[in-house]
């Protein structure tokens, strides 16, 4: 019965009925879109562990802590093993937006989100002057196993130039892809070479036995640092993302902000659409009741017409946000894969917006159609 | 044609309009025998509309009794109101008041989507109705591509598919060109010999009343004759 009534009533005006699925499926593609990339702007990405505690300066993302942090961690009794880094800075090739060189040393294999072959860990901690490319960076740059690549660095070497020269002993993957645009070489032998910061590094890794542990590990390294100049900052890889991406400010309150924006417009504009429809079928309303349908039976149609308005708009909308989404991400290279998606869960908040702007929308339309009088609608004496 | 099937009891109808008290009928009687066709005439303002409407079920009086085949309309509330009307009267109006997006097989329908009957014996009904008004040929076609004449004819198929046994018309030819009133005047007199349906009708034009088996007229919201 009412899938008849609800097409009577979108049929009517075809021309404002598109036009307002169109608005609200505009909407949704930008809210599909914009959560997609939240990760990159909160940091809360797919695969981050939370039994991997992360440390690193307190005062800047880039800054140094010494070596003998690394020490202290390793006797940590939950502390399995540790991984350490350090920036090379820039990378050669080109310019410095090419990628990122990163000196690791310690418990590679702890960090699973880079995949590299047994054969490819083995010749790179048998080489010290072994690199290791991502996939993503060696198919843009050409550059092969057995190649050699320059890399020019902040970090002097001990031969007074601030030009290294690693070889290429194997590839690794990862996801996010983003994280294969970049080099890893031996932190040993970047430590032995260089001239400056000697005795420090970026970033510590380690694994605990138990994810529950994380957030008391951290607390305890922060805690032995804290009155130092070398203050850390520590926390489970999956919180410390995002903790670092608020630094830069709430981007998913701003996020939000916009979004709110977007679906309060709609709101308006669906309320409108679903009231001038109301008003411009009076009688048709009055005559439905007058053949015996409800009061509460045209209420509800007046509601599921707005459903089912604003749910086509959402589906197009989200439609179209996942189709984007891998063209988005084979434009890129592959570079956004992991980083740029949709979550089954902000699919159901949008199917949940939806359907709380289309009550909202049209409550008072329905109201009204609720309580109109057959007689007076149709009053022609 | 004896037995009563419409019983109007002393019934007033006023309203309030900017304080004042409009009393639009006034102590009206009169009973409407099964299967007759009654034709109501007055100026405007008269009331023949408002009594049409408490006959359909549309309205209820301020005082007095409307009983139908043994039912006190006056004592109903909307919502039984509602069901009444479904099964119980036909509405035929003036300007057809037909869902212009709807073809016209969809628009008959649209009584029927409130009963349990099946797609297929709905659309048996519909056909039904639409061959009884002589326009079953004209199913798929919506209002917007039917003439005035063809538009009232599947307004009566509606009035007629849930087979009620009152059809209520409110100046059912007051758009046509006299030929199509004379066509549609024909079909209510068939619909009340042949089909034994009970047609109250209003209407301002004496021809048109002339089909009628009854004519009452009102004025001031009483009886004149």
């Amino acid at each position: 019965m009412y899938w008849t009534l609800i097409k009577a009533g979108v049929l009517r005006k075809k021309v404002r009925s598109v036009l307002t699925v169109l608005s609200i499926s505009i909407a949704f593609l930008l809210f599909g879109l914009l959560q997609a990339a939240s990760p990159i702007f909160t940091g809360q990405m797919d695969g981050l562990r939370a039994d991997l505690v992360m440390t690193m300066s307190r005062f800047s993302m880039v800054g140094k802590i010494p070596y003998s942090h690394v020490e202290f961690i390793k006797e940590i009794e939950e502390v399995e093993s540790v991984l350490y880094m350090d920036y090379i800075t820039s990378v050669s090739q080109d310019s410095m937006l090419d990628g990122i060189t990163v000196a690791m040393g310690g418990d590679i294999e702890i960090y699973e989100r880079f995949k590299i072959s047994n054969e490819d860990l083995k010749a790179f901690k048998t080489l010290k002057i072994g690199a290791l490319v991502g996939e993503a960076f060696a198919i843009e740059k050409d550059i092969s196993i057995g190649d050699r690549v320059f890399v020019k660095s902040l970090s002097m070497n001990a031969d007074g130039t601030y030009d290294w020269e690693f070889e290429v002993v194997g590839l690794y993957n990862s996801s996010p892809k983003a994280d294969e645009m970049g080099i890893v070489v031996n932190y040993d032998y970047f430590e032995d070479s260089r001239i400056s910061d000697k005795g420090t590094v970026a970033v510590i890794i380690s694994k605990v036995s138990n994810p529950e542990f994380a957030d008391v590990i951290s607390q305890k390294i922060d805690n032995e640092f804290t009155n130092s100049s070398w203050a850390t900052r520590s926390g489970p890889e999956s919180q410390l993302a995002a903790s670092i991406m608020a630094d830069f400010g709430d981007i998913e309150l701003i996020i939000n902000a916009i979004l709110s924006a977007v679906f309060f417009t709609i709101l308006l504009v669906t309320g409108n659409t679903i009231s001038q429809s109301v008003r411009e079928r009076t009688t048709d309303l009055a005559v439905l009741k007058t053949l015996g349908y409800q009061d509460n039976q045209i209420f509800i149609m007046v509601l599921l017409e707005s459903l089912f308005l604003i749910l086509l708009g959402v589906f197009t909308g989200l439609g179209m946000s996942l189709l984007s989404i891998p063209a988005i991400n084979a434009a890129s290279g592959g570079l956004m894969e992991g980083l740029f998606f949709l979550t089954t869960e902000k699919l159901l908040l949008a199917c949940f917006i939806g359907v709380l702007v289309s009550f909202v929308s049209s409550i008072m339309p329905a109201y009204k159609a609720l309580n109109l009088k057959v007689v007076d609608a149709l009053r022609s004496d | 044609m004896t037995e009563t099937l419409i019983k109007v009891e002393n019934v007033n109808k006023t309203y309030q309009r900017g304080g004042e008290t409009l009393t639009v009928l006034d102590g009206l009687n009169l009973d409407v025998p099964n299967q007759d066709f009654l034709a109501l005439m007055g100026p405007s303002g008269s009331g023949k509309s408002t009594l049409l409407n408490l006959m359909g079920g549309l309205d209820t009086p301020t005082s007095g009794g409307i009983g139908i085949n043994g039912v006190q309309l006056d004592q109903m509330n909307a919502k039984q109101l509602s069901s009444w009307r479904s099964s119980n009267v036909g509405f035929i109006f003036q300007f057809y008041n037909l869902l212009p997006v709807l073809t016209a097989d969809k628009n008959v329908e649209l009584p029927l989507l409130l009963t349990n009957l099946s797609k297929s014996q709905r659309r048996d009904h519909v056909l039904t109705a639409m061959k009884a008004v002589g326009i079953d040929d004209r199913s798929d076609h919506k209002p917007n591509e039917l003439s005035g004449g063809q538009q009232q004819r599947v307004a009566i198929a509606r009035a007629l598919v849930s087979d009620p046994d009152i059809l209520v018309c409110d100046e059912p030819t007051g758009d046509l060109d006299r030929n199509t009133a004379t066509e549609i005047l024909e079909l209510l007199k068939i619909l009340n010999e042949d089909h034994g349906k009970t047609i109250i009708m209003v209407t301002h034009d004496p021809v048109a009343a002339e089909s009628a088996k009854r004519v009452l007229h009102l004025d001031k919201g009483k009886l004149t004759d």
